[in-house]
C-alpha cells in the first residue's frame, strides 16, 4: 500500500511538471493504554497515513497531508508548489542517494507483537507499585511500529521499519498528610531501555520524598541526572552547535575556542545502537554520522543538515530532522519541516561511580528531577524547581530536598564540571528528545529555598 | 461536508445496534497555513489534518480507535470491530445522560483567511521580520510567525446529538534575540484568536508591537541577575496567568482528583485565596484563542467560577469525571486532535479584576521584584508546587522601579501564594499559547487576567 501510494503522490508531481521534489511519509500503528489507579481508563489504537511534499521552484514550499485520495494528494502537491513559488529564493540541492551505516532501531518484540508489550508493561507497573508500596495514580504506555519512506527527485530513495516505546509514569506515596510522587516520561527504542529496575528506582523515589525538606539558599556542588542533563544540555546545544545557529548570530561557539572544562567532550551520535534518533539516514534521507562537538573542552564542530551543509560549504551530517522542541513528534513527523538539529547527544563517561561522586562532596545536592528544567535555548539561562533530590553531607545522601529552586546558565555549568560518572544512560527528556549521558558534577551552583 | 456526516451518522447506528452504554464519533479537520522567517529561513508550509475518533463505553471501561482521513468502509468496519469489546471488569455503567442537542455554526468573520492571498500573508510576516530585525543593530536574529488554522468538527453519539462548526484560528508570534559580545538576550510576543478573520490582523499594533519586542530584547542586554530568596512581588497579568493556569488550573482539573493526585482534593468550598482572588475559566469567552462553542465531548462551552472570592466553587470536569462527581460537566474534556485522547482541559482561564493601580501596589514595597511577561511554567497537581518564570523582571526599592532584572523565576506552593495576594489590579489582559497534559496533548489556551502583588514569595535569577 505504501509504495503504491508514494507512486501516486511522484506522478502527481511529474503530471505538475515539478522537477525538484521530496516525499515523505509515515504510515505508524499506535497500540496505547491509558492507567488510572491501576485500572484500565482507555486503550486506544492510532493508525494514520501521512506525508509531507517539499517542492523546490526557486523557492522551498512543503505542505503535509494525512488523506490518500487523489483529490487530496493534488491539493497538497498544488499547495507545496505555490509555497515554494511565493518563498524566497533557495539555493537548495535534495540530497543524493548515497551508502547508509547499519543501525538497530527495531525492537522485535514491539514490532510483531505491541499490544502484549503494552499488557506486560502495564502489569509490571502494577506489580512494582505493590511491591514498593505505593500508588499508581495514573500511566500511559504506547508502542510504535513505524514504516518510513522517502524519495525525491535526485533519485533518492529511503525505507525503513522502527520502533518507539513510550510511557509516562506518576508513583504516589502518602505517610499521614504528607503527599510525594515521582512523575516522568522516557521514550525507548526498545522496551529493554525502560527496565524494571529504572521502574523501581522511580517508585522508591517517590516514597523517599515524603520526608523531604525545602532546601537553603546557598551555592553548592551539584549533581545532576542523566534525564536532568538532557533537558539542560539538548536545547542550549542545539541553539549554539548547528549550522543553522550559525547562520542566526546566535551561537556562542567558535571552532577551537574552550567552552567547556576539559573533562566534557560531547559527540552527536546518530548511529547509536538503540539511540532514540538514531537512524541510518535523517529526514531528508542523508546518512546520520557520529560528529564529535566538544573534545576534551574545545568546540570542534557543528552539526549540519542538507541546507545549511551546502550553505557552509560542508557535508551533511545527517542532522536534518523533523522533531520537535517541546513536543515530540515520532508518529506525525510527516508534520514538522525538517530542521537542522542533535541526534542523540552523548556525553562521553568518566571513570569513577556515582557513589564515588558523592563520597567527594562535603555538602551538595543530588538531582533525579525538576519539575521542567527548560533552558532558554539561546541564553543558555534556567531556573528549575526541584521536585527530586537528595541533600549530600559528608560523602553521604543525608535526607530528601524538595521545592526551591536551581538557577543559573548551561554554558557556566559546563565549565564547572567537577565529575562525571561512569556509566552513560540512553535517555529521553521533557524538554529534549534525546541523549546519552551519566551524571554529572557542578561546583558553585546556585540553590534558592528558605 | 454532506459525506462526513453521512458516515457519522453510520457509524453512530453502528454504535447503537450493538448496544454500548455509550458511544460517540468526532470528526476533526484542521487546515493549516504557516509563515515564518527569521535571519536564517524563510519557510512556507501548509496541511491538511483529518481523522476520526470513535469512543464506546462498556461498563466502566473504554475503548477508542483514531483513523485518519480513510475510505468510509473501514471506518464502519473499524466501529463495528471495536464496538465489540467485552470489558474485563463487570461493572455497571455510571456514565450520566446529557440532554441531546444540535449545534451548526460557521464562524462568520469580515474576512476569512482563506480568502486573502498568500502574498498579503507573506508580506505582513516580512514586514514583522524587517521591522524587528531592523530596530537596533544589535538585534542579530528576529522571528515572525503567522499562523491561520481552519478547524472543523463534526460530533455525534448515541444520545442523539448533532454538533458541527467551522472556526478560523489565527497566531502571530514575535520574538528578538539581541547580542552582545556573549551577551545573548531575548524577548517575544504573541496574539491569538479563535473564531476571527484576517481582521485580527488588521487590529494589532504592528508598529508598536515589533519595538516593543526588538527593545525589551536590547535593553536586556544591560540587565541585572534577579536576586535570590524570599522577597514581596508583584506580577503583571501575563505572569498571574501562569500562576491561574499553571500552578492552580491544573490541579482544578477533575481527572487528576480522580487520580488521587490534586493537592485541590477535598478543597471545595473551603478558602484557597485571599479574598481578592476570583478566578474563571471560560471556554465561550469571545473570539480568545483558548474558546470553542463545544468540547470534544459534545458539552456546550461556558463560563466557570472555579474561585470566588478565595472560595474554591468547584472542579472543571470531562463527561467522565462529572459523571463520577455527580455534577454537571464543565465543557472541558478537550483532545489535541482525532488521534489523541480527550482529558479534562483549561480554556481561558484568569483572574478577574481588582480595583489596585499599579503604583499603588508598589508603594508599600521596601525591596521587592516585579516579575514581567510568562516566559513558562510547570504544574505539580499533586503538591501545588510552583515553577514559572518570567522573561524579565524589575527590581523594587522604595517603592519604585530601579533596575531592569533578567528571567525570575517563582517557587513554593500556590495556595501560600494566593493566601498572600494583597492587591489585584485593574488590568486586564489574555495571553494565548498551548498547554499540554503533563509534557503532550497540546490545546490552544489563553491565561491572564489582572496582574497581582503577593506579600512574599520564593524568587530566584537565572
Amino acid at each position: 500500500m505504501a509504495g503504491r501510494l508514494l507512486n501516486r503522490i511522484e506522478a502527481s508531481l511529474k503530471r505538475m511538471k515539478i522537477n525538484d521534489y521530496e516525499v515523505y511519509m509515515q504510515i505508524p500503528e499506535v497500540s496505547e493504554l491509558y492507567l488510572r489507579r491501576c485500572e484500565r481508563e482507555l486503550v486506544n489504537e492510532v493508525r494514520q497515513v501521512g506525508y509531507s511534499v517539499r517542492v523546490l521552484e526557486r523557492g522551498l514550499g512543503m505542505a503535509c497531508c494525512n488523506q490518500i485520495d487523489d483529490r487530496s494528494i493534488k491539493r497538497c502537491v498544488t499547495q507545496a508548489r505555490r509555497m515554494a513559488r511565493q518563498s524566497k529564493e533557495e539555493k537548495l540541492v535534495f540530497p543524493t542517494q548515497k551508502p547508509t551505516p547499519k543501525v538497530d532501531i527495531k525492537d522485535q518484540r514491539i514490532w510483531n507483537e505491541p499490544k502484549n508489550v503494552v499488557d506486560e508493561f502495564q502489569e509490571e507497573l502494577v506489580e512494582v507499585a505493590a511491591k514498593i508500596g505505593v500508588e499508581l495514580p495514573f500511566a500511559k504506555i504506547r508502542a510504535f511500529k513505524i514504516h518510513s519512506m522517502i524519495v525525491n527527485s535526485e533519485g533518492l530513495d529511503r525505507e525503513k521499519e522502527e520502533t518507539y516505546f513510550f510511557t509516562e509514569i506518576c508513583y504516589k506515596s502518602s505517610r499521614e498528610r504528607s503527599l510525594s510522587e515521582f512523575w516522568t516520561t522516557r521514550y525507548a527504542r526498545r522496551i529493554e531501555d525502560v527496565s524494571l529496575a529504572s521502574v523501581e528506582r522511580w517508585a522508591e523515589l517517590s516514597k523517599a520524598n515524603l520526608y523531604a525538606k525545602p532546601p537553603k539558599t546557598e551555592r553548592l556542588e551539584v549533581i545532576l541526572s542523566p534525564q536532568v542533563i538532557c533537558d539542560l544540555f539538548v536545547p542550549v546545544m542545539n541553539g549554539h552547535c548547528t549550522g543553522l545557529s550559525l547562520k542566526q548570530a546566535i551561537s556562542r561557539f567558535e571552532e577551537g575556542e574552550t567552552v567547556a572544562d576539559e573533562t566534557l567532550s560531547i559527540v552527536d551520535d546518530g548511529l547509536h545502537p538503540f539511540g532514540i534518533q538514531s537512524s541510518p539516514f535523517d529526514d531528508e534521507g542523508n546518512p546520520q554520522s557520529r560528529t564529535v562537538i566538544i573534545d576534551h573542552g574545545v568546540f570542534k564542530n557543528r552539526v549540519y543538515d542538507q541546507y545549511y551543509g551546502l550553505l557552509y560549504g560542508k557535508e551533511s551530517t545527517g542532522n536534518g530532522l523533523r522533531q520537535g522542541m517541546v513536543s515530540f513528534l515520532v508518529d506525525e513527523k510527516f508534520k514538522a519541516v525538517p530542521r537542522n538539529q542533535t541526534s542523540n547527544l552523548e556525553i562521553k563517561s568518566g571513570e569513577k561511580s556515582l557513589e564515588e561522586l558523592i563520597s567527594e562532596i562535603e555538602r551538595g545536592l543530588l538531582v533525579y528531577k525538576f519539575s521542567w528544567a527548560n533552558p532558554d535555548e539561546a541564553t543558555g539561562i534556567f531556573a528549575s524547581e526541584i521536585r527530586n533530590a537528595s541533600l549530600i553531607e559528608k560523602g553521604e545522601l543525608a535526607y530528601p530536598v524538595k521545592g526551591g529552586l536551581i538557577a543559573g546558565d548551561i554554558f557556566s555549568l559546563m565549565k564547572n564540571v567537577t565529575g562525571i560518572s561512569n556509566q552513560s544512560e540512553i535517555v529521553s527528556g521533557e524538554t529534549a528528545f534525546s541523549c546519552i549521558t551519566p551524571w554529572l558534577r557542578f561546583k558553585d551552583v546556585q540553590v534558592a529555598g528558605r | 461536508m454532506p459525506e462526513i456526516s453521512a458516515v457519522l451518522e453510520k457509524v453512530v447506528k453502528i454504535l447503537e445496534k450493538s448496544g454500548v452504554d455509550y458511544g460517540d464519533v468526532r470528526f476533526d479537520s484542521s487546515s493549516i497555513t504557516a509563515i515564518s522567517k527569521n535571519v536564517a529561513e524563510e519557510n512556507f508550509a501548509s496541511g491538511s489534518i483529518r481523522g476520526y475518533h470513535i469512543r464506546v463505553l462498556r461498563g466502566s471501561e473504554w475503548r477508542a480507535i483514531s483513523l485518519s482521513d480513510v475510505e468510509a468502509r473501514e471506518v464502519l468496519s473499524s466501529a463495528k470491530k471495536l464496538a465489540k469489546f467485552s470489558p474485563t471488569l463487570k461493572e455497571k455503567s455510571s456514565y450520566s445522560k446529557l440532554k441531546p442537542w444540535t449545534f451548526k455554526k460557521e464562524y462568520k468573520c469580515r474576512k476569512d483567511p482563506t480568502g486573502v492571498e498568500s502574498e498579503e500573508k507573506i508580506a505582513l510576516v516580512r514586514e514583522l521580520y524587517e521591522r524587528l530585525k531592523g530596530f537596533d543593530e544589535r538585534i542579530v536574529n528576529a522571528g515572525a510567525r503567522y499562523a491561520d488554522d481552519i478547524v472543523e468538527k463534526y460530533f455525534m453519539n448515541t444520545e442523539g446529538s448533532e454538533l458541527y462548526y467551522r472556526a478560523p484560528v489565527i497566531r502571530v508570534v514575535l520574538v528578538s534575540f539581541a547580542k552582545f559580545g556573549k551577551n545573548i538576550q531575548v524577548d517575544h510576543m504573541a496574539h491569538g484568536g479563535f473564531g476571527v478573520g484576517y481582521e485580527f490582523i488588521d487590529r494589532l499594533n504592528i508598529e508598536e508591537d515589533c519595538r516593543s519586542v526588538s527593545k525589551g530584547a536590547v535593553e536586556l542586554l544591560n540587565a541585572d541577575r534577579a536576586p535570590s530568596g524570599k522577597l514581596p512581588v508583584v506580577l503583571d497579568a501575563e505572569m498571574a496567568g501562569l500562576i491561574a493556569h499553571e500552578s492552580f488550573g491544573h490541579g482544578l482539573e477533575a481527572d487528576q482528583v480522580l487520580r488521587n493526585r490534586s493537592f485541590l482534593s477535598n478543597m471545595v468550598g473551603k478558602r484557597v485565596a485571599s479574598e481578592l482572588v476570583t478566578i474563571v475559566d471560560s471556554s465561550s469567552y469571545e473570539s480568545a484563542y483558548g474558546s470553542y462553542p463545544f468540547d470534544d465531548e459534545g458539552v456546550r462551552s461556558r463560563k466557570n467560577t472555579i474561585v470566588e472570592r478565595g472560595i474554591l466553587k468547584g472542579f472543571l470536569h470531562s463527561r467522565e469525571t462529572a459523571s463520577s462527581f455527580n455534577v454537571a460537566p464543565t465543557g472541558n474534556g478537550r483532545a489535541e486532535s482525532f488521534s489523541h485522547k480527550i482529558f479534562v482541559r483549561m480554556s481561558n482561564t484568569y483572574f478577574e479584576k481588582g480595583e489596585w493601580k499599579l503604583e499603588e501596589m508598589l508603594e508599600d514595597i521596601d525591596y521587592g521584584v516585579y516579575l514581567v511577561k510568562g516566559s513558562h511554567g510547570m504544574e505539580d497537581p499533586l503538591g501545588g508546587g510552583l515553577q514559572i518564570s518570567s522573561v524579565k523582571g524589575l527590581l523594587i526599592e522604595h517603592g519604585e522601579f530601579t533596575k531592569l532584572l533578567r528571567s525570575i523565576s517563582l517557587s513554593g506552593n500556590v495556595l501560600e501564594l494566593l493566601r498572600n495576594v494583597d492587591a489585584v489590579g485593574r488590568d486586564f489582559k489574555l495571553d494565548s499559547g498551548t498547554c499540554g497534559k503533563g509534557f503532550e496533548d497540546f490545546v490552544r489556551v489563553t491565561s491572564g487576567g489582572s496582574s497581582l502583588r503577593v506579600k512574599e514569595a520564593i524568587v530566584g535569577g537565572g
